[in-house]
């Protein structure tokens, strides 16, 4: 479907129960091989919904943000988590020097700064998370991209 | 004269590709960290600013660099060590199959070093001397942390972080304030030079030890939003926040736990408001102690001083050790299973 025809499922999060509950909707539906990019400002929300999703997935370890060690595996839970935050790199070329995509068979992967890199190959879903109008309150829009992911989204969203 | 034993480090966990010679009394023969020296003029070409890659055109440069300056044959050495963990995979990748084909080709022993215990060694390199029972306190871009060991070694977690690292708060109000990354570096300068006068808060301040960095990161931006805000005041303020989370958390820490010393180690212990907040008398009698500034940062001898230890107390590693990306520390209630 060409950029311009998707149109994204907006939600309000008004508190972190909400992000919780999102995140747990997700963890639901989540299979191996599934990709999560989230975009957004420091601060919005983009690593507190990936712990909570951690959470539901059975992950025992403390997730916290990898920006600085980039990209982490935590396997205690039902899937592998596969956390990437690319934050601290300029461009596709760094970004191609990782590797995490050795991991996209074997694990959910869910990548922070994902507008740092500019090759995403569908399918995946794209999270964008912006301040509300109150301290505690997110906006999050919600853009699946090619795949099943219109259907499987139905039953959450 | 007794010639004392040496070992090669290697460490090649993030960022850095790094390479020491160590003594088995921890002093450093030599040190090299790649960032610190001018690639480009030395072997040709772009090196690409972060990852495994860069691990892989640097490595042997800056295993030769190391050996020469100490001038050190490979039949001097007792022992190859390397960092298999925490890290970045394809990074640490690079490192540990050096260190293997090495200790192969020398026939050596090979000792797999925990990224995270070889910090809590670098305060030691070069002569300062740790009286135990010790507390802890490694905060860096990719760690935060506060440990107790009532012995070398004997490593019990007392806190870590929920969200952030505070070196990472650090470089994210940098960036926020319109520096490049990495930004650590300028806010600490920064700091020197404003006035702490935007209430930021100081998150789990009464909570145990645990860590919250992300909400401070937070306030700093809904501060920036409500208007215009003096640069230098905003990092005087973050950093003054940041540092009264650390040192009363180290304060709770040293009355539990009565050390004899305490150790504040990884990129943050840099900080020059840091470390006079904790040498101004207000942890008590106790003796604290950072690293050189050199080694503060991630680098091969700390390395070598927590291999040399690993060696002596432990012996050679298997050969069949794997990269660990996800390693912790290693707590002494399972210390003996792992490594």
């Amino acid at each position: 479907m060409p950029e311009k025809d998707r149109k994204p499922i907006v939600k309000t999060l008004s508190s972190l129960e909400d992000t919780a509950r999102l995140a747990s909707g997700f963890s639901r539906i989540l299979e191996t091989g599934d990709v999560l990019l989230f975009t957004g400002e420091i601060g919005t929300g983009k690593t507190t919904f990936i712990q909570a999703l951690a959470r539901d997935l059975g992950i025992r370890e403390r997730v916290t943000s990898p920006t600085f060690v980039i990209h982490t595996i935590r396997d205690s839970g039902r899937i592998p988590l596969s956390h990437v935050d690319l934050y601290r790199l300029n461009n596709d070329d760094e970004v191609e020097c990782i590797g995490f995509e050795e991991y996209y068979d074997t694990a959910v992967t869910v990548i922070e700064w994902a507008d740092r890199y500019s090759r995403f190959e569908p399918p995946y879903v794209e999270l964008h998370f912006e301040y509300g109008s109150r301290e505690e309150e997110r906006i999050v829009s919600i853009l699946p991209n090619g795949g099943d992911w219109n259907e499987r989204l139905k039953d959450i969203l | 004269m007794d010639k004392k034993r040496i070992l090669l480090a290697i460490e090649s966990s993030c960022d850095e590709t790094a390479a020491a010679i160590v003594q088995e009394d921890f002093t450093v023969i030599s040190s090299v960290v790649s960032s610190q020296i001018a690639l480009h003029a030395k072997w040709g070409g772009v090196v690409p600013g972060i990852a495994s890659k860069q691990h892989v055109v640097a490595m042997n440069g800056v295993i030769k660099e190391c050996m020469e300056k100490a001038d050190a044959a490979p039949e001097d050495l007792s022992a190859v060590a390397v960092t298999v963990g925490p890290g970045l995979p394809g990074s640490l990748a690079t490192g540990i199959s050096a260190a293997k084909a090495l200790s192969l080709a020398w026939s050596k022993p090979f000792v797999a070093v925990n990224h995270l215990e070889g910090h809590l060694f670098s305060a030691e390199l070069d002569g300062a001397k740790v009286d135990f029972p010790a507390v802890y306190l490694l905060v860096s871009g990719g760690h935060c942390m506060i440990v107790y060991a009532a012995e070398r070694g004997m490593y019990k977690l007392l806190g870590t972080t929920l969200d952030d690292s505070v070196g990472e708060a650090y470089d994210k109000v940098a960036r926020e304030l319109g520096f490049e990354y990495p930004g650590g570096p300028i806010i600490d300068k920064l700091s020197l030079q404003g006035k702490d006068r935007y209430a930021l808060p100081r998150p789990m301040l009464d909570r145990g030890y645990d860590f919250s960095f992300s909400g401070l990161k937070s306030a700093v931006r809904r501060e920036m939003d409500k208007g215009d805000i003096v640069k230098e005041d905003m990092a005087t303020s973050f950093v003054v926040a940041s540092m009264d989370v650390l040192s009363t958390k180290l304060r709770k820490a040293v009355r539990e736990y009565e050390p004899r010393s305490v150790i504040v180690v990884g990129g943050v212990s840099k900080s020059p408001i840091l470390r006079s907040k904790l040498t101004d008398g207000s942890l008590g009698k106790v003796q604290v102690i950072f690293p050189s500034l050199k080694y503060s940062t991630d680098n091969a001898a700390m390395i070598g001083a927590a291999g040399w230890w690993q060696f002596k107390t432990r012996g050679a590693s298997p050969d069949h050790v794997p990269m660990m990306p996800t390693l912790s520390l290693p707590l002494a209630e399972r210390a003996a299973d792992d490594l």
